[in-house]
């Protein structure tokens, strides 16, 4: 049968073919994901949620007793669900800090762990809000004995500083491996070790009186 | 007395060490995590997967939870939070494959629309494309015939 408004068959078909082509690449394409970099990021705001005031009364000196509220967020765009850690460190002056070239975590000692699921895209933030509670100094040396952090104490030995200044806490991020069933410092993107991790000073000059609350 | 003072350090060392989750994290929530990877492989939205992320980080809260527990007198409390959290996780798992189930259905359902809607696009094309070129033939034969008539 032939219709009369076609013109020639095999021009017609020939048309369909390559339309068809055409369209269907465009449809297996389209299902294709596109590359993009994956990485986390990881910040730490104030009490107002902006990058400012981050210590009370604009002093970096911290008093035994008193609350500095902050928040520590983390964002993945890693492209599917993580489980990720902050681990915060307690530091001073001489603790070594993360090397982001090695991907060496620090060694200070570490004050609390907080661990979250993230879907992809997702940004968490957890108010971390802290005090010194213990204190002491002796020999020209602050000690800070325990910290209250989110309402729960948390008991340290040896964090030390030199007149009670440059004490440090380090906020590092750790993410879940399966292949190896265990958190490692940063994270593994195109086969690369990648870090994120930051730290925030303080001092401490005024802890010669124990308190204890 | 050495063992007496042994006993004492293991005390105070327990008592002046936070909980290490980094250390301590249970293997089930590979196994977990892998599902909920699937699924979202397989094409699970955000808002499916958001109920099964909320489970996991229940199943967080408990083993934290689970971790300050560390006196012997705690371990009956411990062991219970502890298996909430295998319950959750299994759950999780579960529900992460049925997820992943559904979603690689309803991804080869929509891809198969999408190749059928390519080929009637393609078919909708041609027939444009025939209908204009019969449409420019007549036209064209017409001018011819008109002129023809007309003496030209």
């Amino acid at each position: 049968m032939r219709i009369a408004w076609l013109p020639d068959r095999r021009e017609f078909i020939a048309v369909f073919i390559v339309l068809l082509v055409l369209f269907e690449t465009i449809v297996v394409l389209g299902g294709v994901p596109y590359p993009r970099d994956h990485w986390f990021d990881i910040y730490l705001l104030d009490s107002n949620r902006a990058a400012s005031n981050y210590y009370p009364r604009n002093n970096t000196n911290i008093e035994p007793g008193v609350q500095v509220a902050w928040y520590v967020g983390v964002s993945n765009s890693m492209g599917s669900v993580q489980l990720i850690a902050i681990v915060v460190k307690a530091g001073n002056q001489t603790t070594k800090w993360p090397n982001d070239q090695q991907a060496i975590e620090s060694p200070a000692p570490v004050l609390v762990e907080f661990a979250r699921f993230l879907q992809d895209n997702e940004t968490w933030e957890k108010p971390f809000i802290w005090s010194i509670e213990n204190g002491t100094s002796s020999n020209g040396y602050a000690h800070i004995l325990s910290v209250r952090i989110n309402n729960v104490t948390y008991p340290i030995s040896g964090w030390t500083a030199s007149n009670g200044y440059n004490f440090r806490l380090i906020f590092e991020l750790w993410t879940w491996q399966i292949q190896s069933n265990s958190f490692i410092f940063g994270w593994v993107s195109n086969e690369q070790r990648r870090v994120a991790w930051l730290q925030i000073w303080f001092n401490a000059t005024t802890t010669e009186t124990v308190i204890t609350q | 007395m050495v063992a007496l003072g042994i006993v004492v350090l293991m005390l105070i060392n327990t008592m002046s060490t936070p909980a290490q989750l980094t250390e301590s994290m249970q293997l089930p929530f590979s196994s977990a995590l892998i599902a909920v990877r699937q699924a979202q492989e397989a094409g699970a939205t955000p808002n499916e997967i958001a109920p099964l992320i909320g489970l996991l980080n229940k199943a967080l809260e408990l083993q934290t939870e689970a971790l300050d527990l560390r006196s012997p007198a705690q371990s009956s409390k411990r062991a219970e939070l502890l298996s909430q959290m295998d319950q959750i996780l299994s759950t999780v798992a579960t529900q992460g494959s049925k997820l992943t189930r559904a979603s690689l259905e309803r991804e080869q359902t929509n891809q198969t629309i999408a190749y059928i809607l390519g080929a009637v696009a393609a078919l909708l094309g041609s027939l444009f494309y025939a209908l204009a070129v019969s449409s420019y033939k007549r036209r064209r034969i017409k001018r011819i015939l008109n002129m023809r008539v007309s003496g030209r």
